[in-house]
């Protein structure tokens, strides 16, 4: 499957790993030139290369957004339509600057992003795990609930199928959140963020959820 | 409402009211996912008034339908003294 991965640092850059080596064609972004990123994807071997994020987002069937949140507003909303999104970003006011929508509760966080790309299939995941975690932790041979859980969520139940296939390919689990408007269970400060669990323990975190 | 009936509603299949009492509510039975679990303990709330993700903090409650069953019958009216007055 051809992948686009904007965000080429701890999230963006491990999932390039875990999919290149898993046997998809990845295309990276930053936010720079993609000469920026010639090492990386020469180290990450033929399957991989630089691109703009606007290329990566024509590029993937999935793209991934692993990128600082209050960056979303510079994505251009065109090449991401019809692909199937990916959000690995979580809101940090410190880092994102204060977004009203979001502290108030009115959006999830990627309910914000899905405003910004309305013709993309957009969906949740990666957003609770450590990327030393994300790099490390996978056990493709190992049988489902011997797998670390990653929740998801998505208002397309056909994304969050190739999603969960591709959780499964690199050797986690997925566990349905639920749709775009129930992803505030998985955002910070909630119990399955950061949780080491297996996925029937995620299923009870994220029914704990309280906001 | 006892918690098979609110369990065979959540799930829209009469026939899961008569379960047996010891089938796990997540893997290796029914396979609850999070969605369900989250209706299923709102409903729980709603028809018992207890909260079990409140009150049990681990959700060993969650195991099996019998284990659910005994914890909120354990709870029942103790969680919310509005709604045990009216049972006693
Ligand atoms: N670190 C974790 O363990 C972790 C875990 C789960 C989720 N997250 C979330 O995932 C996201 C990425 O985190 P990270 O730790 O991977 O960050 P990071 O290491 O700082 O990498 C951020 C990447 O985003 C790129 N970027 C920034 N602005 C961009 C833009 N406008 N367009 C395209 N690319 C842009 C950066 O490119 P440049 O080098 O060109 O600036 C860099 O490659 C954040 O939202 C974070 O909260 C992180």
């Amino acid at each position: 499957m051809r992948i686009g991965i904007v965000g080429a640092g701890n999230i963006g850059g491990t999932l390039a790993t875990l999919f290149t080596r898993s046997g998809h064609e990845v295309a990276l972004a930053n936010s720079r030139d993609p000469r920026t990123l010639a090492g990386q994807v020469a180290a990450l071997g033929p399957r991989a290369h630089a691109a703009t994020a606007a290329e990566a987002a024509a590029f993937g069937e999935v793209v991934v957004l692993a990128i600082p949140l209050g960056a979303y507003a510079d994505l251009p909303p065109e090449p991401f339509a019809g692909r199937i999104v990916v959000d690995a970003n979580n809101y940090y006011p410190a880092r994102d600057g204060r977004i009203a929508e979001l502290d108030s509760g009115a959006l999830t966080s990627t309910g914000l992003l899905a405003r910004h790309l309305p013709d993309a299939r957009v969906t949740k995941a990666f957003n609770t795990i450590h990327w030393e975690h994300l790099r490390d932790l996978g056990r493709p041979d190992a049988p489902a609930a011997d797998r670390r859980a990653i929740p998801i969520a998505g208002d397309d139940a056909a994304a969050k199928a190739v999603l969960t296939d591709l959780i499964d390919q690199i050797g986690f689990t997925a566990v349905d959140t639920g749709l775009l408007v129930d992803s505030w269970r998985q955002q910070p400060d909630t119990p399955v963020y950061g949780a080491e669990v297996s996925a029937d323990q995620a299923t009870v975190l994220i029914a704990q959820a309280r906001r | 409402m006892s918690v098979p009936e609110i369990l065979a509603r959540v799930l829209g299949d009469p026939a899961a009211a008569a379960l047996p009492a010891g089938t796990p509510l997540l893997s290796g039975g029914l396979g609850l996912d999070s969605v369900t679990v989250v209706r299923l303990l709102a409903e729980v709330r709603a028809e018992s008034g207890v909260d079990v993700a409140d009150l049990d903090l681990d959700l060993d409650a969650l195991a099996t339908i019998a284990s659910l069953t005994a914890f909120v019958e354990a709870h029942r009216g103790t969680a919310r003294p509005d709604r045990g007055l009216g049972r006693s």
